[in-house]
């Protein structure tokens, strides 16, 4: 079994390309340079293909991907934009005030973890949003699951006193 | 029990005892973390469509670049050709190669891959730079603090710090640079280490100290792997600012002393801070306080 092989490497394509992309949004904070990234670290994992052992294939796209992200010399401030889950149903019920507020607590929000230092928005994300368990995200980011703890701790540190300000 | 600095990561995973629970509670820190876990889970990003980014991807994958030549008369093309050799090479000569920089913050190392698949683990708050496209004529990288290195065989490999080199073939070693202080460890193969015109070759289990420009005697270690990996510093007759900068760099705090004078021979664990530096203070007869904020560190 290779990436070599169209079926496999395909198959690695549909498991992990999302998790990339998201994984390097949370760092660029620009969805159209970490779509592009994805596919060029596809491309460079297909040009190496027979250098890539299947099992390390997820660390192979990883490194490139984040290779490609500290090659682009000009980082720009990181805006970080994410969509209403759509289709709650508390939602009809809450007074409009309550809604008014909760949408101002979501803007700060947005603005407060876009501002956090790269480590821990990285890891804060990819628990919250790609829902990984700290263990999956160490694997990913090459740290212990002690490192990614503290992250996290420091982010929530951070988030939390924002709740004071609504 | 577990640290306070992992306490909320612990608690959004459900491994908190109900005392830190409790306590949790009536600090009024838990009203405040669940409105951002509440708040989070209303977000997500934009869909990703699989199916056509990698449509996207086959063709972008298969797209080769096609020469085409275009009539010219033939001394013209030998004459743009032959410019265009010149201009590549004096472009390659001129050139300034790209520097790679990897770094391990406070609090954490971190592992990186060079080019040629030879592996380093930096040790927290470290740092090393180096040319990755030079790479295949020189293997050379500038160490900032502490590494260890498992290096492909090849061509000569070598570590430059401040206060020496330290040049191998394929081999794993261990090189710690910080202040005035150079140690390297060698665990397989050999290490050839120089420093201000003194040099020597280490084989497997022997250690070098470079203390102040001063070669000292080379040691015997019983380790296959530097102990900081496991997550602990050991020091043989270290000056008391090193082994506070290293208290530094491991828990990511500051230490206020005045201590200058006195060395410490000992070591210390990565993932308690009090017992730390109680094996440290302890032995040495002094006092220190921990600010409340965890950030300080206050030596008497």
């Amino acid at each position: 079994m290779s990436v070599c092989e169209e079926k496999i490497y395909e198959q690695v394509f549909m498991t992990e390309s999302e998790g990339l992309r998201n994984f390097l949004y949370y760092k660029c904070g620009d969805m159209k340079q970490a779509e592009d990234w994805v596919q060029e670290s596809f491309v460079r994992m297909w040009n190496n293909c027979a250098k890539v052992p299947l099992a390390k294939a997820k660390g192979f796209l990883y490194t490139v991907a984040n290779n490609l992200f500290l090659n682009e010399v000009k980082h720009r401030k990181v805006v970080m934009k994410f969509e209403q889950r759509g289709g709650h149903t508390d939602r009809d019920n809450e007074s409009p005030q309550y809604l008014l507020e909760m949408e101002e607590f979501q803007q700060k929000l947005q603005t407060a973890i876009a501002a956090l230092p790269e480590k821990q928005r990285m890891v804060f994300l990819m628990n919250r949003i790609d829902q990984l368990k700290y263990r999956e995200i160490a694997e990913k980011l090459n740290i212990s699951v002690k490192a990614v703890e503290k992250r996290m701790h420091k982010a929530l540190a951070v988030l939390r006193k924002i709740y004071h300000k609504v | 029990m577990k640290g306070r600095d992992t306490l909320y990561a612990r608690w959004l995973s459900g491994d908190l005892s109900s005392e830190e629970l409790q306590q949790l509670k009536s600090s009024g820190e838990l009203e405040q973390l669940e409105a951002i876990v509440k708040s989070m889970e209303q977000l997500q990003l934009p869909n990703y469509d699989k199916e056509a980014a990698f449509k996207k991807l086959k063709e972008k994958r298969q797209k080769k670049p096609v020469a085409k030549v275009v009539g010219m008369p033939i001394r013209w093309m030998i004459a743009a050709a032959a410019s265009l050799i010149l201009l590549a090479v004096a472009w390659f000569l001129m050139r300034p190669s790209p520097e790679a920089r990897f770094m391990a913050q406070n609090g954490s190392n971190q592992t990186f891959d060079l080019v040629d698949g030879s592996e380093v683990i930096l040790n927290d708050g470290s740092e090393i730079i180096y040319h990755p496209k030079d790479w295949e004529n020189s293997r050379q990288v500038k160490l900032k603090g502490e590494a260890v290195f498992d290096v492909e065989k090849g061509s000569d490999f070598v570590v430059q710090t401040q206060n020496g080199t330290v040049r191998v073939l394929g081999t794993r070693f261990n090189v710690r640079a910080w202040g005035s202080n150079l140690y390297v460890e060698c665990y397989h193969g050999k290490v050839e280490v120089r420093s201000k015109g003194q040099q020597t070759i280490l084989t497997p289990n022997e250690a070098i100290n470079v203390v102040n420009g001063k070669m000292q005697d080379e040691q015997l270690i019983q380790h296959k792997e530097p102990l900081w990996i496991a997550g602990s510093s050991r020091f043989y007759k270290e000056s008391i600012q090193e082994v506070f900068a290293e208290i530094e760099r491991q828990f990511d705090v500051k230490v206020r002393h005045t201590q200058k004078q006195r060395s410490f021979s000992g070591s210390f664990q990565h993932d308690d801070l009090e017992a730390a530096l109680k094996n440290i203070c302890k032995p040495l007869g002094i006092r220190y306080t921990i600010l409340d904020d965890k950030k300080e560190i206050l030596i008497e």
